[in-house]
This record gives structure tokens, sequence and C-alpha cells, in this order.
């Protein structure tokens, strides 16, 4: 597991959405190119926990995640 | 430590727990013996006088890995329920997840009458519906209002919470809890992480404090297991988040 740090602009995003538990939200990030990750935790709106990398800087949007809830 | 097998963990989770996080059943094992003791967040049976997993594992998934190794499952269960008049002062709240419960138990009793990919099929659906009920916790709980002068607190393993707004109010869609439960079950940020089953395994000991006025629409909710952690703390959700200066702190709790 790595830990992506979201830009400014996506974590003021992020809190204006409701949260998933205390202190975290799960969302889907979809890049540029077309790839969609599913169920990545964000802590704090700042901090991306993914198994799988991604650039920052290539997220095209972040939607809450709605396949699993909390777990 | 044993495991239980699926089926009856589906059954199990749709049930009433004895006390927070846990079942107290009559075990039936798939030697055929018959053990009493209890079941941990559906998973994994504690003999009676066996000692707290909490004292040997550091964590949910190490325990049960641990109890998978023993070739002894549970297969069948026979719960006990606690006694009427220790339920007394125990707080009731409403939960708008009973629907998904009752669907998943069907489902499971379904799947206790079937066999093959029927059968296989009819645990998958309950085991989803209740993961719905878990998840409906507050999520999905009936919009109330706060009483006058009712106070909560909010757990971060940051300082700088970015839930609190620059004018100390907070966010539509913030989890809480109440000062109540806090304050009494609540010592330490580990605590926090346990009690409220967070996401980040980092102390949550940064503490909020938060006053809203009367009347502040909000949902209740018990914090159901998830994230490797057994939740069963009182959640609150800010619906419509706070207006500025309801907030104050952090005050810092210590990690462990």
């Amino acid at each position: 597991m790595i830990t992506v740090r979201l830009s400014e602009s996506w974590s003021q995003r992020l809190v204006q959405m409701p949260e998933s538990g205390m202190g975290y939200q799960r969302v889907d990030v979809l890049l540029k190119d077309g790839r969609l990750i599913k169920n990545v935790m964000v802590l704090n709106a700042e901090e991306c926990q993914t198994s799988e990398p991604f650039d920052p800087a290539d997220i095209a949007d972040i939607a809450l995640s709605r396949s699993m809830g909390k777990g | 430590m044993l495991r239980l097998e699926t089926s009856l963990e589906s059954w199990l989770s749709t049930q009433p727990e004895y006390r927070m996080g846990y079942q107290k059943v009559i075990a039936k094992l798939n030697t055929g013996e018959t053990e009493s003791g209890i079941v941990v967040n559906s998973e994994v049976f504690l003999r009676t006088g066996e000692r707290p997993w909490e004292m040997f594992y550091p964590d949910w998934s190490t325990v049960v890995n641990e109890a998978g190794k023993s070739s002894r499952r549970v297969v069948n269960a026979e719960l006990i329920p606690r006694e009427p008049e220790t339920l007394r002062g125990v707080r009731q709240i409403a939960l708008d997840n009973g629907k998904f419960r009752v669907l998943a138990n069907r489902k499971s009793v379904l799947a206790n009458f079937s066999g093959g990919a029927e059968r296989l099929e009819y645990l998958l659906e309950s085991r989803r519906l209740s993961l719905m009920a878990a998840n409906a916790a507050a999520e999905l709980a009936p919009i109330t209002l706060t009483e006058a002068a009712e106070i909560f607190r909010r757990f971060c393993a940051y300082a700088k919470d970015r839930r609190i707004t620059p004018g100390r109010g907070v966010t539509p869609g913030t989890f809480a809890t109440t000062k109540e439960d806090a304050d009494a079950n609540v010592k330490t940020g580990i605590d926090a992480v346990a009690r409220y089953a967070l996401a980040d395994s980092k102390p949550a000991s940064n503490v909020f404090t938060i006053s809203p006025a009367k009347d502040t629409e909000l949902k209740r909710g018990t914090v159901q297991p998830a994230n490797n952690q057994l939740g069963g703390g009182v959640e609150v959700i800010f619906v419509n988040g706070l207006p500025d200066g309801t907030v104050t702190g952090p005050v810092l709790i210590p990690d462990r």
C-alpha cells in the first residue's frame, strides 16, 4: 500500500463531500488515461492509500465510492 | 480460537450481540464436540476461559489467521440471549438497516435449505445484504435532531483536521461521536481507532469538541466492524455540517 498525496484543489473538493467514516472517505479515482481505480481510501481529504500507484497530476475526477461502503 | 463456517458467519452477522462486539454461544464443532464461549465479530470463536485475543495478537487480521490454522471449526451455534434486566439503561438507537438485516437473514435461511451453486448464491447475497445493513449504521439512519447543550467529540490523527472549517464549523457529512461515548470509552488515540473503526491506524489523539445548537440535524448509529477494527462506538453524522464557532480544540490525549 502506498500513499499518494492529493493536490490542494482535490482536497478542497473532497472536504465538501460526505465522509465514509470518521476522518476518511472511500473514493473511486478516474485518471486522465481512462483508468478507474476503485475503493481508494483517502485520509483527512489529502492522503490516498492505494495499492495501484498513480500520479496525482493525472487525476481527471474523484467520486465517492458506492461499491463497498466502509469496510 | 477457531474459525466458523462461512454460512454461520453470515447468519451470526444478522443476529443480536450479547454485548458490544460479540455474541455468546453454545458452539457445535466439526469434530462433534460442543463448547460454550463467545464469537467475536461474527468470525472467531473463543472458548469460555480462553484469554482475550488482544493479549496475544496485534490486530484482528492476525487473530483471524491464527484461528484459521486449526482444523477444528464451528459448524453451528446456539445464541445465548442477554438477560433482559441487564439491558436496562442501554440507549436504543434507531437504525434504518433493519430491512437489510431481515433480507440477509431470509437469504441465509434459504441457503440452509439449498445446495450447490444455489446455496453459494444465497450465501453471497446474504453476505452482501449483511454488509449493506452494517454500512447503513449511521449513513441510512433517519435524520434526528440534537438536544439542547448536547456535546460531541471528533477524533483525528491530524491536528489540522480538514473537516473543520477555518471558522471552526464542520463541513456537511462529517462524522463524530457523542461526548458520553467518547468520555466513557476512549482514553487514548489507539482506543479511538478501535472504537470508531477508523481507517487510519495512526493514533487519533487529537480530540475536537463540537457544540451544535439545539435541533441541529444529524444521523445516529453504531460503528460497525470495518478496517480490521471491531467498532461498537456511537457515531453521528452532521448531515448539513455546522456553522462557524461550534468547534473547539484539538486537545491532545495520549497515543497509547
